[in-house]
């Protein structure tokens, strides 16, 4: 493959990569709402994700350990090493009561964001 | 303690994020070749789906880690292994950045110490300079002018500072002290607190000195020295020019004197000048310059307003400062009083040394960029010789900003080396400068001790060339494409980047190699040129401190005596008195004046007068063109004299000099001297003299008249004593016997070899010579591996192309020629731009160029010349090496 080619790949639009972008922080949210339901391990986590969005929200799986870590060391979540239903060993991850008030209150602001852009975004009245 | 509980499960938890990232890939491969994939495509979308695996643990890493410096600390240790698994480029690097910082070092410790350090006082920004100059002369204020201006000036508090020489007897031996007079007020003007004892007032500042006689504060390096830091020293009485004076106090370690480069050894009070100088004191004639004013500004004061101050006041105080108006309203008319700013004190080796250490610093700079563009060429080989490493690097994950940033760090790790290397290397030669600026008779002190300000200067140009050096190496690293550079592997031609920097580099050697032959050619033009004198095997002696309580009548009684005494010496071939010795920064000029054949009136105000012993001219080996010597006849009879030839034709234009008669004039105005044909004043010309250079090599020589030295005349004695001799050393020896001797209250003469005043007349020129022509062997050996290395690199990757030429028929010439003009295009760009450099240099160099210009045509060919060897030599080993190949071994290889 030679440069200008891949070069020109880069640039085209790809309506995949656009579905991908969310807002900074939005992956916590779901996470921590996932998790809120029921303790399970990244893998189950990201296809619980992509299964509630119907595909439309296709995050790059990797991306969501970064994320983890994350939140492990603000304490929103906990982990331990478990025994999965496929028998697998995995790290499950569960939310603490701490996560439980961060979801909240970032729920509530997220709604409060959407309520304003819906706003925004509905016809004109006159 | 939640970050101690962090750093001892880390290292646990980092080894979990792998084990759990690869579950999740392997969860997902399974999943999808349950869902029918085959398993190889299942791997692969398993990775896509997941993204770059490694990038993301890292980040994930980084979440536990305090975010920068570790990763920093980890890049570091890693920076550090690369770099030791290649020593001779570290090496390289470094020594090549010590070089360049090495150099700017030395130059900036001098330049700061000589042209920007402030007087090691409190707030010397306060502090301001009054001057009595005429143009580039100026000598110091004259007593009555610090008087005057003291009263008159409302805008500051001034002070007052007079180097002298004094003698100390002790033990019965005599010593000279170099040291310095101050006004009483001098430690509170200059906030100077001693570091020992306390200091003299004003009350101290009176004649006799107080109750308790004349006070004195040592310096700190001769109490040291001389008392062995004997802090019992407070109290002790000093036999100073036969005057008792009590130690009061040590002056500070930093403080040597307000004039730069000086060192006092010795403070006393102004008053104190009648004990050095009873008969003639200077403290109240108006017609010695010899004090330094120094004035603090009063709260809320400005220079802006002293200037408006003293232009107010100059006229007064021109007037009151000489009621006689022949000095300041006459000889030193031209002289105005002005004030400058004072936080440098004065400095004559600022005003020397000025444009010397600028076109240095300019010469150092292009040093620098040299090192500069070189590290750049190695960088950049370096970069291209690890291309294959990046891209496997950029393959397995790392970032486009990770690669950047660690070769970065490469460079700057060097950098910080190459600077530590470079301190040292400058601060050696910074010494080794000092010791040249030194070589004279007086003592330098400048202190080049390693201080922030130019240790941050190193830093910033270390840094900074580390990084331009860096910048484009580093970028070409990041720009790596893993699928191009790992197919291309080592084998095919790449074109080498950086060709284009072998044009800055042979453009900055040409202009540093023309700065050396400027400056060298300088240095031989007056080195060869023909003085006037023969130094070789000639003594001077020089009696700074005769017993001041001996009457004149019988001091120059005892200089004839020592003269008698020294011509029934054996070894002794001449020996004569002189009363203003050459090449020795002194200045004298005197009036004459003389009716030509045709009555036209030939007035000369700058005649260099010498009042000599007969011997003179046989012990100077200045040669007599026409006439005759001086015999003992003429010491009675009239006055005889014998003109230099240059002055012979001023007075008597076209005519033989030889029985024509010159008087000595005075008066006010060229009209009053021009009534000065009386025979009091009479001259006969007995013979006329070669000229010789008695102020300077660098400016034409001075019209001399020459007479036989009496007590009695105008021309009295000089205090020093000329002696020609096979065997200098035992001369010396035979001098200083004799003097103590004949005054055993004097002290012993300061000797020094003429041929030593001659080299310390060129001192500047061999600062400048030495070190351009070491800039300039720099520069070339610097451009001769850069280029060699292009050139070696070049037939190394093309040696294939070269196997295959050969086998196809080439000529082993055609090889040669293709090695030989690959990069003649950038070398003759280079020149070019080198040339139009060199214009620039030229002039800014202008002002230190003698006997030579900046437009000189063999100048610029000789540097081309130089220039062009230094990169046929480079280019001879790389081209050898190509038409030696092997076309079967070369295709062979493949």
């Amino acid at each position: 493959m030679t440069q200008k080619s891949q070069k020109s790949q880069k640039t085209k639009f790809d309506p995949k990569s656009a579905a991908r972008d969310l807002f900074p922080g939005a992956l916590e949210i779901m996470v921590l709402q996932t998790l809120h339901w029921r303790p399970m391990h990244g893998y189950a986590l990201v296809q619980h994700i992509q299964q509630r969005s119907r595909d439309l929200l296709q995050v790059e799986e990797g991306s969501l350990y970064p994320a983890l870590q994350r939140m492990l060391k603000e304490g929103l979540v906990e982990a331990e090493w478990t025994i999965s239903p496929t028998n697998r060993r995995v790290r499950t991850y569960s939310i603490t009561p701490a996560g439980a008030k961060h979801l909240q209150r970032e729920v509530s602001r997220f709604e409060q964001m959407l309520e304003g852009i819906s706003l925004v975004l509905a016809p004109d009245p006159s | 303690m939640n970050w101690f509980k962090q750093i001892v499960s880390r290292r646990k938890m980092t080894g979990d994020l792998s084990e759990e990232m690869q579950q999740h890939l392997d969860e997902k491969i399974e999943a999808l070749v349950a869902s029918g994939m085959p398993r190889e495509e299942a791997v692969h979308a398993a990775r896509r789906a997941f993204g770059n695996a490694t990038l993301l643990e890292q980040r994930s890493r980084e979440v536990w880690m305090w975010p920068w410096i570790e990763s920093l600390w980890a890049d570091v240790k890693f920076a550090l292994r690369q770099l030791r698994k290649s020593p001779g480029f570290t090496a390289t690097v470094i020594l090549t950045l010590a070089l360049g910082i090495g150099a700017n070092t030395a130059i900036f410790s001098l330049t700061y110490a000589i042209l920007l350090q402030s007087l090691p006082v409190a707030n010397p920004n306060r502090l301001v300079r009054y001057t009595f100059s005429n143009g580039s002369s100026d000598f110091g204020l004259s007593g009555p002018s610090y008087d005057e201006l003291r009263r008159r000036v409302t805008v500051a508090n001034l002070m007052a500072w007079g180097s002298e020489v004094f003698t100390r007897t002790s033990k019965g031996q005599v010593k000279e002290i170099h040291g310095a007079l101050m006004s009483g007020n001098g430690f509170a003007v200059l906030q100077l607190q001693p570091a020992l004892g306390r200091s003299f007032g004003e009350q101290d500042d009176v004649l006799g000195g107080g109750p308790h006689g004349y006070q004195a504060l040592l310096g700190y390096d001769y109490w040291k020295n001389a008392f062995q830091a004997n802090p019992n020293v407070l109290g002790r009485t000093l036999t100073i020019n036969g005057r008792a004076v009590t130690v009061i106090g040590v002056l500070p370690r930093q403080f040597g004197s307000v004039n730069r480069g000086g060192t006092a050894d010795l403070v006393l009070p102004l008053a104190f000048d009648e004990v050095l100088h009873p008969r003639h004191p200077r403290r109240h004639a108006p017609n010695y310059l010899w004090l330094t004013v120094l004035g603090r500004l009063r709260t809320g004061q400005s220079l802006q307003a002293a200037k408006s101050n003293l232009a107010a006041i100059a006229p007064q105080v021109r007037k009151a400062a000489d009621p006689t108006h022949i000095f300041l309203d006459g000889f030193f008319k031209p002289f105005q009083y002005g004030v400058v700013d004072g936080r440098m004190g004065s400095s004559n080796l600022a005003t020397t040394y000025r444009q010397p250490l600028l076109v240095l610093e300019l010469l150092a700079g292009l040093l620098l960029a040299l090192c500069c563009v070189n590290l750049a060429l190695l960088l950049l080989a370096r970069s291209s010789a690890r291309s294959h490493e990046f891209a496997v690097r950029s393959a397995l994950g790392a970032s486009r900003a990770t690669l950047f940033g660690h070769v970065l760090l490469e460079v700057l790790l060097l950098g910080c080396a190459g600077m530590l290397a470079g301190l040292l290397l400058g601060w050696l030669l910074a010494h080794s400068l000092v010791a040249l600026l030194a070589d004279g008779a007086t003592a330098v002190r400048i202190d080049v001790a390693p201080n922030l300000v130019v240790f941050g200067c190193a830093t910033a140009a270390a840094l900074l060339t580390a990084l331009v050096a860096g910048l484009f190496p580093a970028i070409l690293a990041s720009r790596t494409m893993p699928a191009m550079d790992l197919k291309q592997a080592q084998t095919t031609t790449k074109k080498i980047s950086g060709t284009w920097i072998v044009s800055i580099q042979i453009a900055l050697s040409l202009v540093l190699t023309a700065s050396a032959f400027w400056l060298g050619s300088t240095f031989l033009h007056l080195f060869l040129k023909n003085s006037g004198f023969q130094p070789k095997h000639v003594v001077f002696a020089e009696f700074h401190a005769w017993d001041t309580k001996i009457p004149p009548a019988q001091v120059a009684q005892q200089k004839l005596e020592i003269l008698a005494r020294l011509e029934h010496t054996p070894g002794i071939q001449a020996a004569t008195w002189m009363t203003v010795p050459p090449l020795d920064r002194w200045w004298a000029s005197s009036s004459y004046i003389a009716r030509d054949r045709h009555g036209a009136v030939h007035l000369d105000m700058e005649i260099w007068p010498e009042g000599v012993n007969a011997d003179y001219f046989a012990a100077l080996g200045t040669r007599i063109l026409e006439g005759r010597n001086f015999i003992q006849q003429d010491k009675g009879a009239g006055a005889a004299c014998i003109l230099s030839a240059s002055a012979a034709a001023k007075f008597f234009p076209g005519e033989d000099a030889l029985g024509k008669t010159i008087y000595s004039a005075s008066g006010d105005s060229p009209q009053e001297m021009a009534k000065s044909f009386d025979a009091k004043n009479a001259c006969r010309v007995i013979g006329v003299a070669q000229d010789a250079h008695f102020s300077s090599l660098k400016t034409a020589p001075q019209r001399t008249v020459y007479q036989l030295a009496r007590p009695d005349k105008p021309i009295g004695f000089g205090m020093t004593l000329v002696v020609r001799a096979a065997d200098t050393a035992s001369a010396i020896r035979e001098i200083r016997s004799i003097a103590h001797n004949v005054s055993p209250t004097s002290a012993a003469p300061e000797t020094r070899l003429f041929t030593e005043m001659v080299d310390a007349s060129l001192r500047q020129e061999r600062l400048l010579v030495r070190l351009s022509l070491g800039f300039s062997a720099l520069a070339l050996l610097l451009t001769g591996v850069g280029l060699f290395g292009i050139l070696a690199r070049r037939v190394t990757e093309r040696t294939r192309e070269i196997g295959i030429r050969m086998a196809f028929g080439a000529p082993r010439s055609a090889v040669l020629r293709m090695v030989l003009f690959s990069t003649a295009v950038q070398v003759c760009a280079g020149i070019v731009l080198g040339m139009a450099c060199t214009v620039f240099m030229g002039r800014a160099m202008h002002g230190l160029l003698y006997g030579t210009n900046a437009g000189s045509l063999w100048i610029y060919l000789a540097s081309v010349a130089a220039i062009m060897l230094i990169c046929m030599l480079a280019v001879f080993i790389p081209a050898r090496r190509a038409v030696s190949v092997d076309p079967m071994q070369a295709l062979r290889a493949e």
